[in-house]
């Protein structure tokens, strides 16, 4: 029985998108759950299940002196194991050094006015400059200290999924990827040695992985990660493995991956759920990038418009699925009527405890209101649906539209300026990630070949002849000149992170100036 | 009217003038008027030649327009035919053949239309795959983007666009079977001093002895002050300062623009007939202003490039005190010496407004009441680079501080330097050190491969880092410009003027930097190069650390436990 508008608007969620994504967690701890993950199955995209790492030691340690929980305490190593630690390394100045070392290797979490996240000890991450740094979020649980779900929310277990899925029939293309993922996060061994001593001496054992989390099973299991049954064969999640085998082939250390990994990763799965959220085949999820900086306000608007668009696809496939959901728990109009009047003596037994809402507190009144006031089954399907629907909407708008903002932010795919509303951007790492999953290292295509692509691939739409294709243009009422100048924004940009060459003949090539990665070069 | 024949020659070169299409080679090719015509000796056309003679084999020349691909073409023609080419065949191909052998000359592949272009570069290929079976050399004119480009359309022409590639990126590879000749590779500056010298040849002016307006002629000016031996070094060193920082001149923008800095974009005509407020209009173009594009025409600046590459080495907008108080106030300095100077430089010429300027700043100093006077605005900007190009030594006055590059003297200096070369390496080193980490380092005789996570991946000896310099080239005329970075025969960098600049003020403490955005790219692509190569250390881990008591980052090393 579903408890209260939360879990009515997850669960919505859960049947469209999967299980689940949520707005607590932050673009970079996408990724950080997925690697946590991936190492969890040893490097194997096909597993039914994984383990975790807690590496308490390690990260008291590391974190002593940080925010424990809400109420304000410190973390703070055992007196026994500082003294053990100490004596191992045998300096102290030494031991200061180290810890510093790795705080500098914290992963920033800011929000969109740059303030820092709030963040216990038991959520900070630090840069996977070697799979050893990888582990999971925890919580005190009683005495002890258990995994939790707070910000490591799924959504790098749906990636992994995804991955997997889209690689089913692609063993070579799995292998690949798995392959170069593991070397990257196995190249710094000193890291991996010293760490190994650390947790020796903290106690941060082998025995505490556990090896029994539920990751791709067949039968339902709710301990475990799905996706919906009618997406697994989604044509994206192959794309998707293409773009980051490519991504990796780049010879990059992992610190500067990691930050393309966040792009790429945030963009793949804001453009699943896009498409998730398209009610018709053949709807064209359209993305007009404002390359100006927000310069421009007409191509700030435009920008906007397309960003609200698209959200707003997401809101009527919620209410889509509402529908349904509304029509199949009161049933057919026989029924409505049979029971109207029941329901309308004690709602709160009846109606609510149907539609899961018991726990509404004060926003159930409206509901009750209008309940009364129904009289036949048009007035419920009309009156009272919308009534319901706005109760559960109002949660939907908060955090289900949330999850793309963040997605967009952390990934570097949007944005807003404090008095607009969202609108599509074009961050320097977005940009790099999209080149580099796109054109082969060592190789180029041509700039206008390039937008066509993103144009056909994505929707992207920056530059005058995509504008016109895509009617965005024509629906604008603007002159042509303004999607001039965010073309020529967009070059300008290419060319300052050296993506573009341009020749004297207003010829510009869009470069991948990276040599493929020496240690995974596929036969 | 007096005029001089030789300044209608210049006036070719004046984009606003109706004469100016006659310096296009594809236009007009007119040998029957007596005119004034010359050549610069280029070590591309005797290098084609022998080529052709000798190991004759195909070629691609590429270039910009007005880099003299056609007129190269047209050389070789007439050089095999022992005729010369009157017009161009519509096709824009022509054969010439010579002993048994035939070039197949194509004036501009981008003009041709695309079945064309795959055709002949289809029969280029399979003749370079066939030795050259049939005896037909190509000699191709094309733009480097366009040629990649259509290459790259093309997988049945994936060997060519290999071979194209690998000679693009280092001309040495160019071998007896294939040669791709970039003139974008040439160094403008060498031709300038050819230029400066020969225009400014007497014979050339010698009908202005007798030009009763020669005094007020700002055409005859420039040519006084330029033919000067100081003057015209400094000029040709502004324009090496272009090859230092990889900028390339075509031959066509640069007799423009040298024309442009002689004239004024003005012909005997008008100094004759002007009045005195053309006069004065006149006299604000002399070659220093001229040579930046003060106070040109919008038009004219599309068509002059060399220009806005200039105006971005301009040294009349950078406020040096003592250079400025010595333009304000060096004729009352109370030192003999430098009142003369002031005096001399400052005189009653054309250029000075025939004295106005004394005036003027004489009304400046004593009678300054008025707050709105734009006195400092109309000549400030101006008598700088008057200064910078004809001020007399560089001892008492540092001239080249007004240049926006802090180091160029350092980097000019270390051509052919062993000793300055080796004394540069600890600041590179630290330089680059701090670029990495993006932390204030400590310096360091070790090149650190970190990153901002400060872990050091590897670390170079400052034995392992050498600075080569860049080789003259013999095939064309491209003097050494630049250097390359070396570090363990390994990996390269290549280290111009921008990045030299950019690595050196970051040495000396600066950490803002406008240059950034030039050379980040460069310096991450080295970077992950030099953490690729390296071997880390399992039972250590390197690290920068920041030291309190210094306030800098070190190195230090944490032993495995």
């Amino acid at each position: 029985m579903v408890a209260n508008v939360e879990q009515y608007s997850s669960q919505l969620s859960a049947k469209i998108w999967g299980h689940r994504f949520t707005d607590g967690q932050r673009g970079p701890e996408y990724v950080l759950e997925f690697l946590n993950v991936l190492v969890g199955t040893d490097y194997n995209l096909n597993s039914p299940f994984y383990s975790r790492r807690k590496a308490l030691g390690l990260r008291k340690f590391i974190f002593e002196g940080v925010k424990e929980g809400s109420k304000r305490d410190l973390v703070k190593l055992e007196e026994a194991q500082k003294k053990v630690l100490y004596e191992k390394i045998q300096d102290d100045e030494k031991v200061e050094v180290i810890r510093e070392f790795f705080r500098n290797l914290e992963v920033p979490l800011v929000d969109g006015n740059g303030k820092e996240a709030d963040r216990s000890w038991f959520a900070r991450t630090l840069y996977p400059l070697h799979e050893c740094l990888l582990f999971f979020e925890v919580r005190k649980k009683g005495n002890s200290i258990g995994y939790e779900r707070n910000f490591f929310a799924r959504g790098g277990e749906l990636y992994y999924l995804m991955l997997s899925y889209g690689t089913e029939d692609h063993e070579e293309l799995r292998n690949s990827i798995e392959l170069k993922l593991k070397t990257l996060l196995r190249k710094n061994v000193s890291l991996k040695k010293i760490v190994g001593s650390i947790c020796e001496v903290l106690g941060d054992e082998e025995k505490e992985k556990d090896t029994s989390y539920p990751l791709k099973v067949s039968e339902k299991d709710e301990a475990a990660p799905s996706l919906p049954v009618d997406t697994l064969n989604n044509p994206l999640f192959h794309t998707f493995a293409k773009e980051l085998d490519r991504l990796l082939d780049i010879n990059v250390d992992i610190y500067e991956m990691f930050r393309l990994l966040t792009s790429l990763v945030n963009f793949q799965v804001m453009r699943y759920i896009y498409d998730r959220a398209k009610t018709e085949e053949n709807d064209k999820i359209l993305f007009f990038f404002d390359c100006l900086d927000g310069q421009e306000n007409q191509t700030l608007k435009i920008s906007a418009n397309t960003f609200k668009n698209n959200e707003l696809l997401i809101k009527n496939k919620f209410e889509d699925y509402f529908k349904e959901i509304f029509r199949s728990k009161i049933g057919d109009e026989e029924n409505v009527n049979n029971n109207l009047e029941i329901w309308k003596k004690a709602p709160e037994h009846t109606f609510l405890n149907l539609m899961g809402l018991t726990k509404l507190r004060s926003r159930r009144q409206p509901v009750i209101k209008t309940l009364k006031q129904c009289n036949d089954y048009n007035d419920v399907m009309t009156k009272l649906f919308n009534t319901v629907k706005e109760v559960v909407s109002d949660h939907l708008k908060r955090h289900q539209l949330n999850i793309v903002r963040i997605l967009a932010r952390d990934g570097g795919i949007g944005n807003f300026k404090s008095g607009t509303n969202y609108r599509y951007t074009m961050s320097d790492t977005f940009l790099q990630s999209l080149v580099f999953s796109n054109v082969k290292p060592n190789s180029s295509i041509e700039f206008s070949e390039f937008l066509e692509n993103i144009y056909q691939q994505y929707g992207f739409v920056i530059g005058v002849k995509q504008s016109r294709e895509s009617d965005i243009y024509e629906n604008s009422r603007l002159n042509i000149s303004y999607f001039q100048r965010n073309e020529l924004a967009l070059r300008e940009k290419l060319k300052k992170n050296g993506l573009l060459v341009e020749y004297s003949d207003a010829t510009a090539m869009i470069r991948n100036p990276y040599d493929v990665s020496e240690g995974v070069k596929m036969p | 009217m007096y005029g001089n024949p030789f300044v209608d020659y210049l006036d070719q070169y004046n984009v606003l003038s109706p004469n100016h299409a006659k310096i296009y080679d594809e236009y007009t090719y007119d040998h029957g008027k007596e005119s004034y015509t010359f050549k610069i000796n280029t070590k591309i056309e005797e290098h084609l030649l022998n080529l052709f003679r000798e190991n004759p084999h195909s070629v691609i020349l590429t270039g910009n327009a007005g880099d003299g691909k056609t007129r190269l073409c047209r050389l070789v023609h007439d050089f095999f035919s022992n005729s010369d080419l009157d017009h161009w065949p519509n096709s824009g191909i022509i054969n010439v053949t010579f002993e048994q052998c035939t070039i197949r000359i194509v004036k501009d592949l981008s003009e041709l239309k695309e079945e064309v272009i795959y055709q002949e570069l289809s029969n280029l290929q399979k003749n370079i795959q066939t030795n050259y079976e049939s005896k037909v050399f190509y000699l191709i004119a094309a733009n480097e983007g366009k040629l990649t480009k259509f290459l790259s359309q093309y997988d049945d022409l994936h060997l060519l666009r290999e071979m194209v590639a690998v000679r693009f990126n280092d001309y040495q590879k160019n071998d007896l079977s294939f040669s791709v000749i970039n003139l974008l590779d040439v160094t403008s500056s060498v031709y300038v001093d050819k230029v400066l010298t020969e225009w400014n040849k007497e014979e050339n002016w010698s009908s202005c002895s007798h030009c009763p307006v020669r005094k007020r002629c700002i055409i005859h000016l420039n040519h006084d002050r330029t033919s000067k031996e100081h003057i015209q070094k400094r000029l040709v060193e502004q324009y090496r300062l272009l090859d230092y920082l990889g900028t390339h001149i075509t031959m066509r923008e640069m007799l423009i623009h040298i024309s442009y800095i002689l004239t004024g974009g003005y012909n005997c005509k008008d100094v004759n007939d002007a009045d005195y407020q053309s006069l004065e209009e006149q006299s604000k173009k002399p070659y220093y202003q001229n040579l930046y594009g003060q106070g040109i025409v919008k038009d004219a600046l599309t068509e002059m490039r060399a220009l806005k590459i200039f105006g971005e080495i301009d040294p009349g907008s950078k406020s040096i005190s003592l250079l400025d108080d010595f333009i304000m106030n060096g004729d009352i300095s109370g030192q003999e010496e430098v009142e003369l100077m002031h005096n001399k430089l400052f005189n009653d010429e054309l250029d000075m407004q025939f004295g106005y300027f004394k005036k003027r700043l004489n009304m400046y100093r004593d009678h300054n009441k008025e707050s709105d006077d734009n006195f400092i605005d109309e000549w400030i900007y101006k008598l700088r680079r008057k200064l910078f190009f004809e001020i007399e030594g560089e001892d008492y006055l540092k001239r080249k501080a007004l240049l926006p590059y802090q180091y160029v003297q350092d980097f000019a200096e270390l051509f052919d330097n062993p000793h300055k070369k080796a004394q540069t390496r600890k600041e590179l080193i630290n330089g680059l050190n701090r670029a990495f980490s993006k932390k204030l380092v400590s310096p360091l005789n070790q090149l650190h491969a970190t990153t901002e996570n400060l872990m050091i991946h590897s670390s170079y000896n400052i034995r392992q880092l050498v600075i080569n310099e860049e080789q003259a080239r013999k095939d064309i005329d491209h003097i050494p410009s630049k250097f390359i970075l070396e570090v363990g025969n390994e990996i390269f960098l290549s280290l111009d003027l921008s990045l030299f600049e950019y690595l050196m003020r970051l040495n000396s403490g600066d950490t803002h930097n406008v240059l950034k955005q030039d050379v980040e790219i460069l310096i991450d692509t080295f970077k992950n190069e030099l953490i690729r190569i390296s071997d880390p250390d399992p039972y250590t881990l390197n690290i920068l650390r920041f030291d309190k008591h210094k306030g800098l980052y070190i190195e230090d090393e944490i032993l495995i436990p």
